[in-house]
């Protein structure tokens, strides 16, 4: 069904296929509840003019009631809301229902960011960059507990939840920068726990995808700190608000000192990619799990198992389908990681 | 016969004949008398001072939260405050405030009153559920003082069981202390309904509200178990690692929602359900017109409550629960606004041609119905579900809620305790000042919760300790909605402040002010202990309004017109 463009004040911008329609379906709301509201509002002002008590004894003959009318107020708000119904179940089957051809990303959540990995192995954490006008399928679920990726320009929002992959997919219509945002209440730094989508034209993601555009070393360090900083006890510590800018460059903060050799190649520009600071970086986090958690039987079982398992376990894991076409090794080992945990909880 | 040095005995009926002025609240004195009370209406009113309470503190949390978000940034207090501001404000609010507002005060006060009765079926269990629900409240109170809890009042998991470092058991525990409380009124009320009711009450002539309060007492006695159950297990997994929830102990976060939300879903009914009783008693008494489809409203209580147990998963859209699931639950959320919508026809058709008059607690039902039909209209875009998606779990849905529970709840609340406070304590309280006190509330209101259905369509998402500096609309935006909060707050001081005033100063109270036609009017302002002198006989239809004089005379409160020796006015018995 062909839409007509609407556009709605007070909304975001619209960034994604799904956005013009479901400002549609706002909109048509809006309709109906004005309609509505303004109807009951002046019908009650109307009466309670007409029919003011103008003395005190006075005595209005009482009504019996009508079935017709009863009737008629049953059953054309319950026809409009079949309408509504009708339209929101069939916007909510595409955004849920991710196209066969995608391009892939995985998202894992965890106390407080988002992180994102390209097919090609590319990571971001709380930043994804992505082509305008290609079809984009999430693959995601969470380290820790439940959080939900919102991108209000795109109208789209899905829950990621330990134990289990959730799956979201956009097509975005507009290059720009949109805000990412999480939208289920996931502890402390709940409100802390978002960035950005940047969405660029396919040439410009291209150059990005082989390390073209690079943000600033200290926004990296700061970041890659600010991983490594964060606790799972939920108790906020001042390493939190620490401004960081500059101190990756200056190298003199005692603090960065352990996070030098990531600090190194931040500031030779290099992306996080697929090689050998990769693996520092997942034996990093794989330590640090290792600290931090109590279930650590299975989480070994998880790691040297994960690929026989996962298959075994018959999920549908995305990123094979997308492997066998493209023709790469393996997704990055951290979201492989994240991954086959998923699994083997389930 | 009596002589002068007789002490009469104060409690015979023909005592209270002849002395109108002994009622329930002076009928003895002193701190026990209170607190071991059996009496349903000093019960209202022992649940009234507790609600209030809980009322006052759920309201400063919600000014703090306010402040807050008056700038971009997180700068008044450090998040997991501000986690623990909005937390508790909900378990405050919704708990301690929503769920026994109306019920346990006006209820317990009135549901004997109005279908003649003498008390409940189990005054002493009505006491006990008191006392159940201060030891809840009191329990909670105390986690909240002593170290508080951040998971939201949904208290989902995994962060509840295994994350957070609050008092999430102890303030548990108190919720499901007082669910018991819960239960048992429920229950209280449903065997009085069904047995107590005066000669030729039947059913199809009980007031709305006590129609209303039925289907209310329907939900918490089939619901509040299946909340306290889900905290049980919580509790269960935060201390023994029991493994329901948590999936790294072979448990499903999706379960707890499931079985939350089968709860707190039907919670809001509720709510929602009492206010609306409120809401028919008062537009027929301010209309003098019969309820237009007694029958239809009567029977949209049942259906409401019963939907409502159908619909819970309409919280859970983008919770990875199935497609399909979700348009059932859809599809069914639209069929729980056709009772709610018939409801809001009627009230509206009985107006017409009625006789209208402007007093406050007809404002407040102007206020409800406005304001609810807002509230009930977006639900039907929350449950839209490709727009759900977009405004689940943002501002957008705290606006809503807020419309139905503030907007509704908290306006049939206050105006059933303006419509009955001449009935609780024989004064009346200044009608002027009852009157700018709506007018500041309705203003404070929308300006507080109108502005978040915008931030919510923008993208604020709930719980945000701080929001995009780069986004000027969103901080004007809040700053419009922490100076209505502002408004709002003042408003809800003045009836406090004036309720104590008329508690001495008020005029006193005529048997039926208004003039009404339940039976509580037909009683005393404030009615004696044993509610009537002499077992009312129902002769006559509800909101069946006779001509006024003679429906203003009509209890042994009104000395000057009061039958002497005993011989009760004609509207009172047919004996």
């Amino acid at each position: 069904m062909q839409l007509p463009q609407v556009s709605v004040p007070f909304a975001p911008e619209q960034a994604s296929t799904f956005a013009p329609e479901v400002d549609a379906l706002y909109l048509y709301l809006i309709l109906i509840t004005l309609f509505f509201s303004v109807l009951i509002t002046s019908l009650i002002i109307y009466f309670a003019i007409k029919y003011r008590r103008r003395d005190p004894d006075e005595l209005p003959r009482p009504r019996a009631g009508s079935l017709v009318l009863e009737s008629l107020w049953s059953v054309i708000p319950l026809l409009i809301s079949m309408t509504i119904f009708a339209w929101g179940a069939s916007t909510y089957f595409k955004l849920y229902r991710p196209p066969q051809e995608a391009m892939q990303v995985y998202v894992v959540g965890k106390q407080w960011m988002w992180k994102f990995q390209h097919q090609t192995g590319q990571r971001e954490i709380n930043e994804l960059h992505v082509p305008v006008g290609a079809r984009v399928r999430l693959t995601m679920t969470t380290e820790d507990v439940i959080h939900s990726l919102f991108i209000p320009a795109f109208r789209l929002k899905m829950d990621v939840v330990p134990g289990k992959y959730t799956n979201a997919w956009f097509e975005a219509t507009k290059t720009g920068t949109f805000y990412l945002f999480c939208a289920e209440y996931c502890g402390t730094n709940h409100s802390g726990m978002g960035g950005h989508i940047v969405v660029m034209e396919p040439t410009a993601y291209q150059q990005w995808l082989s390390g073209g555009t690079s943000e600033s070393a200290a926004g990296q360090g700061g970041k890659i700190f600010q991983e490594r900083g964060c606790n799972r006890s939920g108790i906020p510590t001042p390493v939190h608000h620490a401004d960081l800018s500059g101190a990756v460059e200056r190298g003199a903060n005692p603090a960065t000192d352990r996070l030098s050799p990531l600090a190194r190649r931040a500031r030779a520009g290099r992306r996080d990619g697929v090689g050998d600071g990769q693996q520092r970086r997942d034996d990093h986090d794989e330590r640090r799990r290792a600290r931090h958690t109590t279930l650590e039987p299975a989480r070994a079982d998880a790691t040297r198992a994960r690929t026989g398992r996962r298959r075994r376990a018959g999920l549908d894991f995305a990123g094979r389908d997308a492997l066998a076409t493209h023709g790469h090794a393996s997704p990055a080992p951290v979201v492989a990681r994240a991954f086959a945990r998923a699994a083997v909880i389930r | 016969m009596s002589t002068a040095l007789e002490t009469p005995d104060r409690r015979t009926a023909e005592f209270r004949t002849r002395h109108p002025h002994v009622n329930y609240l002076n009928a003895n004195y002193g701190i026990k008398s209170w607190l071991l009370t059996v009496d349903h209406k000093r019960i209202g009113l022992l649940y009234l001072f507790g609600v209030t309470f809980f009322f006052l503190l759920g309201g400063v949390y919600a000014g703090a939260i306010r402040l807050e978000l008056m700038t971009p940034a997180g700068d008044l207090v450090q998040s997991a405050t501000y986690n623990k501001l909005f937390t508790q404000h909900g378990i405050l609010m919704i708990f301690f405030f929503l769920i026994p507002s109306i019920p346990a005060t006006l209820g317990n006060f009135l549901i004997p009153l109005m279908i003649g009765a003498k008390d409940l079926a189990f005054p002493k269990i009505n006491l006990l559920s008191w006392y159940i629900y201060m030891l809840g409240a009191g329990i909670t109170f105390y986690a909240l003082l002593t170290g508080g809890i951040d998971t939201g009042w949904t208290f989902y998991v995994p962060y509840s069981t295994a994350f957070s470092n609050t008092y999430v058991v102890a303030a548990g525990l108190g919720i499901f202390i007082a669910g018991f409380s819960s239960i048992l009124t429920g229950l209280n009320f449903i065997v009085t309904i069904h047995t107590m009711r005066a000669p030729g009450m039947t059913w199809f002539r009980l007031p709305l509200f006590v129609w209303a309060h039925y289907a209310t007492s329907l939900i918490m006695i089939l619901g509040t178990p299946v909340i306290a159950i889900t905290i049980l297990l919580v509790a269960l997994e935060r201390l023994a690692h029991i493994g329901l929830f948590d999936p790294r102990l072979g448990g499903d976060p999706v379960l707890f929602q499931h079985l939350f939300w089968f709860y707190s879903h039907p919670a809001v009914y509720i709510m929602i359900l009492p206010s609306m009783g409120v809401i028919s008693e008062i537009v027929a008494t301010f209309s003098r017109k019969n309820i237009f489809g007694y029958t239809f409203v009567a029977f949209s209580s049942i259906a409401i409550a019963v939907f409502g147990f159908l619909v819970w998963g309409h919280h859970m859209f983008t919770s990875s629960q199935s497609v399909y699931a979700g348009m059932i639950f859809s599809i069914i959320s639209y069929a729980v606004a056709i009772p709610s919508a018939v409801k809001v026809f009627n009230w509206t058709a009985t107006m017409y041609k009625g006789s209208i008059s402007y007093d406050t607690p007809m404002l407040y039902a102007f206020a409800f119905i406005g304001l609810f039909v807002i509230g009930g209209m977006t639900g039907l875009f929350l449950a839209a579900l490709g727009l759900d998606v977009h405004v689940h779990d943002t501002y957008f849905v705290v606006a809503h809620f807020h419309y139905v529970m503030v907007g509704g709840a908290l306006m049939g609340y206050l105006g059933g305790m303006h419509y009955w406070w001449p009935k609780i304590s024989g004064r009346m309280y200044p009608e002027g000042w009852a009157r700018f006190a709506s007018l500041v509330i309705f203003v404070g209101f929308n300006l507080t919760f109108f502005p978040q259905f915008l931030l919510g369509y923008m993208g604020m998402p709930r719980r945000y300790h701080a929001y995009p500096v780069d986004a000027p609309v969103w901080q004007v935006l809040h700053v419009m909605s922490t100076a209505g909060a502002s408004v709002l707050g003042i408003g809800l001081l003045i009836p406090g402040i004036y309720f104590i005033w008329s508690m001495r100063y008020g005029r006193f109270a005529p048997s039926n002010p208004w003039p009404s036609t339940g039976l509580e009017w037909r009683t005393a302002s404030p009615p004696p202990t044993e509610n009537f002198l002499v077992t009312p006989v129902v002769t006559w239809e509800a909101y069946e309004f006779r001509p006024i004089e003679e429906m203003r005379v009509v209890g042994p409160g009104d000395a000057p017109a009061q039958p002497v020796d005993g011989v009760q006015p004609k509207a009172i018995t047919e004996t």
